[in-house]
């Protein structure tokens, strides 16, 4: 958290919806994107503050990861099952995603994702989404 | 065979029968033996022709056949070929005479039991009866002959030898039918075994044809197995080939939207009126075409989805599909007739999406009614529970009905009803995976109806 705001570490291969989600995000004045990773692979790295993410300060950790499905080098599922495998319980994760696909539903949920959203251009779908994970953040941190 | 058995067969000798063959001759005789009722042989042995005519006379009587001998040696000759009921035998021959002629017939096994009847002098008794008794002789006449006695002796004899002879064809003709009979059995017999022969290779031939068959049968089936698989397998491949590109363009439409709704939020002022136009374009075409992908996602996501079944009451579900549209259209005049509807084995959640486009889909053509009346309803057709949904809308010509259920088919221009012609063919699809049929009627101006069934209804569940 910096300052009154949850921090929000981006995962997406598509430049756009980055763009869109930051946009979605920050009209929330208790959310704030601390970075970007475009993909599984450099979303890890970042977690673990390897390389070049070392710095905390400019990298912080985040509160909140909001993570793509289908990536390039490491995909959604490969990020919750490292995730899930470094029992770190300091981190809420959700899943944003184009995919209409149950099983890919599921599939999140059984590896611990805490919220699943279908990528929308939809401004009341979006305003729910911001809604939803306030509402988690406020009982977890 | 059976015609030669019906001649054997042994029949009572009747009156009619012995005095129909009484004129037959006696030399003839030996030829008639088959004959059932024929003459007995009597032979007369005497060397004295007029004492033979004696004889011959008082016995002619009898009506049997009569032999002559003159002496022992003619007699003997005629006994080797004839069977005789009895032989008249006069005892003083010269040469051989009667005793040494019956001893020599005697000797003979086959004419150990002829009846003999000596025919003797009165003077000779004494010595004759005793010698001729010793030699089996069965009886004595004593000359000069007493014609009646004569008679009556050899009729007894003639009697004798035809009941004997009587008893020893029956029994013959009894063995020859039994012979027959045996024949009869051993030939139908060896028929039967032909026959079965014959049925056996029968039925190994029906049961190579039936295994053949089976055979065919098994081969068929399992290349329908395989070619359903096979199909099966392709159309699977079609879907998700469909959906992941369904699912890759949508990214582009939502992105578009996106933009220009950042445009229009942060520069609209800047742009000149016909510039903000075409932004408004953009945004709501692009917004379309993310709504149609979407709608054909789900499509995709029906067909690719494996469902749980249960009971479920359709009112209910109508019920919570009514209430949530009424909220829509609060400022409308709809009337929703709702019938009584059945439980049905489905899933909950495609038959309540299939509701609310079916209900949604009235609302919105009824929308030039003043009054719009919707109806909702359920008949039993032939044990089939057949579920309705008629409004009193704008309805459509007949002709264009098959048209309805497909994918981005649309009866209307977008100005006038709103939509991307999903609606219905998602229904189509939720009914078709549900094991049902789905079919409108309807008339321009004069609303529509659309029936669908989900195959046998159990309405009588508590």
């Amino acid at each position: 958290m910096i300052g009154n705001k949850w921090t929000v570490l981006l995962v997406d291969d598509s430049v756009d919806d980055r763009l869109f989600m930051r946009r979605i995000i920050e009209r929330s004045d208790r959310l704030l994107v601390v970075g970007e990773a475009r993909d599984g692979h450099e979303a890890i790295d970042y977690l673990m503050g390897a390389d070049t993410f070392g710095d905390r300060v400019q990298f912080p950790y985040p509160d909140i990861l909001l993570l793509d499905l289908k990536m390039p080098r490491k995909n959604g599922f490969d990020v919750l099952e490292w995730i899930k495998s470094e029992k770190s319980n300091n981190l809420l994760v959700f899943v944003t995603s184009g995919s209409w696909l149950k099983e890919d539903v599921e599939r999140s949920q059984a590896l611990g994702a805490n919220g699943y959203f279908k990528k929308t251009s939809d401004k009341h779908a979006q305003e729910e989404m911001v809604s939803k994970i306030l509402q988690l953040s406020e009982g977890k941190f | 065979m059976a015609a030669s058995l019906e001649s054997t067969r042994p029949e009572g000798p009747s009156p009619v029968a012995v005095r129909a063959s009484s004129a037959v001759p006696a030399i003839d005789v030996a030829e008639k033996a088959p004959s059932l009722e024929h003459k007995a042989n009597i032979l007369i042995v005497d060397d004295r022709e007029d004492k033979r005519l004696a004889m011959e006379t008082i016995i002619a009587d009898l009506d049997q056949n009569i032999f002559r001998a003159a002496s022992g040696r003619d007699a003997l000759r005629l006994l080797l070929k004839h069977e005789f009921a009895v032989i008249l035998l006069d005892v003083n021959m010269p040469g051989m005479d009667g005793f040494e002629t019956a001893l020599l017939i005697r000797q003979r096994e086959s004419l150990e039991n002829v009846p003999i009847i000596f025919i003797s002098a009165i003077s000779d008794t004494e010595t004759h009866l005793t010698r001729g008794y010793s030699l089996g002789a069965v009886d004595y006449i004593l000359a000069p002959i007493v014609p009646e006695i004569l008679r009556a002796k050899v009729a007894v004899f003639v009697e004798l030898f035809k009941i004997a002879d009587q008893v020893k064809r029956q029994a013959e003709d009894l063995r020859l039918a039994q012979r027959e009979l045996e024949e009869r059995v051993r030939q139908r017999t060896r028929e039967l075994a032909v026959a079965n022969e014959a049925l056996q290779i029968e039925i190994k031939e029906r049961q190579r044809a039936e295994d053949d068959l089976r055979d065919l049968n098994g081969q068929l089936e399992q290349r329908v197995a395989q070619r359903t698989a096979e199909l099966r397998s392709a159309n699977s491949e079609l879907e998700t080939f469909t959906y992941s590109i369904a699912h890759d363009v949508r990214a582009p439409f939502r992105q578009i939207y996106s933009y220009a709704e950042m445009l229009r939020d942060e520069f609209a002022s800047s742009l000149p009126a016909n510039g903000q136009r075409y932004l408004n374009r953009i945004a709501v075409k692009s917004k379309e075409m993310e709504g149609m992908v979407d709608d054909l996602l789900s499509l995709f996501t029906i067909a690719k989805q494996s469902l749980e079944f249960r009971d479920i009451d359709l009112g209910t579900i109508v019920q919570e599909v009514v209430s949530s549209l009424k909220g829509e259209v609060e400022n409308r005049s709809i009337v929703f007739k709702v019938e009584p509807l059945p439980t049905l084995y489905c899933n909950y959640g495609l038959m309540k999406q299939a509701f609310d486009n079916l209900l949604s889909n009235a609302v919105k053509y009824t929308r030039p009614r003043e009054h719009a009346v919707i109806e909702i309803g359920c008949h039993d057709q032939g044990g089939e529970g057949i579920i309705y949904v008629r409004d009193n809308g704008v309805g459509f010509e007949m002709e264009n009905c098959k048209r309805l259920f497909g994918i981005f088919q649309r009866l209307h221009r977008p100005e006038e009803f709103e939509g991307t012609g999903v609606g219905l063919a998602l229904v189509e699809r939720i009914i078709r995976k549900h094991g049902g049929r789905i079919w409108a009627e309807g008339k321009v101006n004069e609303g529509a109806s659309f029936y669908f069934t989900l195959g046998k209804i159990e309405n009588d569940r508590e």
